[in-house]
């Protein structure tokens, strides 16, 4: 009986597992579900990008882009409470 | 080439590791060289607009006119300092006079401009950063409203006094 010859079963395999493997990078890279999180659209990126604009405007950590000049709220000055230094309390009479 | 004779060996191993993680960390390198680029940009303009509004608070040309004492102060205060920190001509500042204010607090200089966040839209996202650069000094008396606070409050003191102001008065502490 005349035995097979193998040698070619792993180049077989090897070209299979490749395909497998581009197959499901290429899906997960093109998943609406990676773009969202670091693609063009990313919105890990876009966070980032939002909070260091807000930084670099005021100067404290923050993502709020609306500031009302015309209502004269600035966040550089007064979020909630005064950046200016101030008592904390008032001095005792 | 024998496939056979190069499965089981590992010599190719620690390359196609190194190269694997080598291309994340670049990547990830590139984004912060963008980043740095960016807000070392940032900060000089930061400083530019400080130096503009130090200028714009002070200059006076002398005029009889706040108004135009204000222009002539932006006009400055753009020209001669501002430029000349900031080579880059699509980033100019913006002056917010006294006349243009809603609140009179936010007379000074905003600057703003837009840089790309990363250098591939792929990694990093597509979309600009924008930076705003303020500094909300004020302005100074210019020599023209002292001019006129001086003559409203003689004609105010002394409605007898029929004059057009064109002589040099001192009113005691009025502010100039």
């Amino acid at each position: 009986m005349k035995r097979v010859k193998s040698s070619g079963q792993s180049m077989v395999e090897y070209l299979l597992l490749m395909g497998v493997v581009i197959t499901l990078v290429l899906t997960v890279l093109n998943s609406e579900a990676f773009k969202k999180l670091l693609g063009a659209d990313s919105s890990v990126f876009d966070g980032f990008r939002k909070r260091i604009q807000y930084t670099y405007r005021h100067g404290v950590n923050g993502i709020n882009e609306n500031v009302n000049y015309g209502g004269g709220q600035h966040d550089t000055y007064y979020n909630g409470k005064t950046r200016f230094f101030v008592p904390g309390a008032e001095y005792p009479q | 080439m024998n496939i056979a004779s190069l499965v089981g060996k590992k010599q190719g191993q620690s390359t196609i590791e190194f190269l694997a993680t080598f291309g994340i960390a670049i990547i990830f390198l590139f984004i912060f060289i963008k980043f740095s680029l960016n807000v070392t940009k940032g900060y000089m303009i930061h400083f530019a607009t400080f130096m503009a509004s130090r200028a714009y608070m002070v200059a006076d040309n002398f005029s009889q006119n706040p108004s135009s004492t204000d222009s002539n102060a932006a006009q400055i205060a753009q020209n001669d300092i501002f430029k000349k920190i900031v080579s880059d001509s699509s980033v100019s500042a913006e002056f917010i006079s006294p006349d243009q204010a809603t609140k009179k607090f936010f007379v000074g200089v905003v600057t703003s401009f837009s840089q790309k966040f990363a250098f591939s839209t792929g990694l990093g996202g597509d979309k600009v950063i924008n930076f705003i650069s303020e500094s909300f000094l004020g302005r100074t008396i210019p020599y023209s409203e002292c001019v006129l606070r001086s003559c409203a409050a003689i004609k105010g003191a002394v409605p007898s006094v029929n004059t057009n102001c064109n002589k040099n008065t001192t009113v005691y502490d009025n502010g100039c």
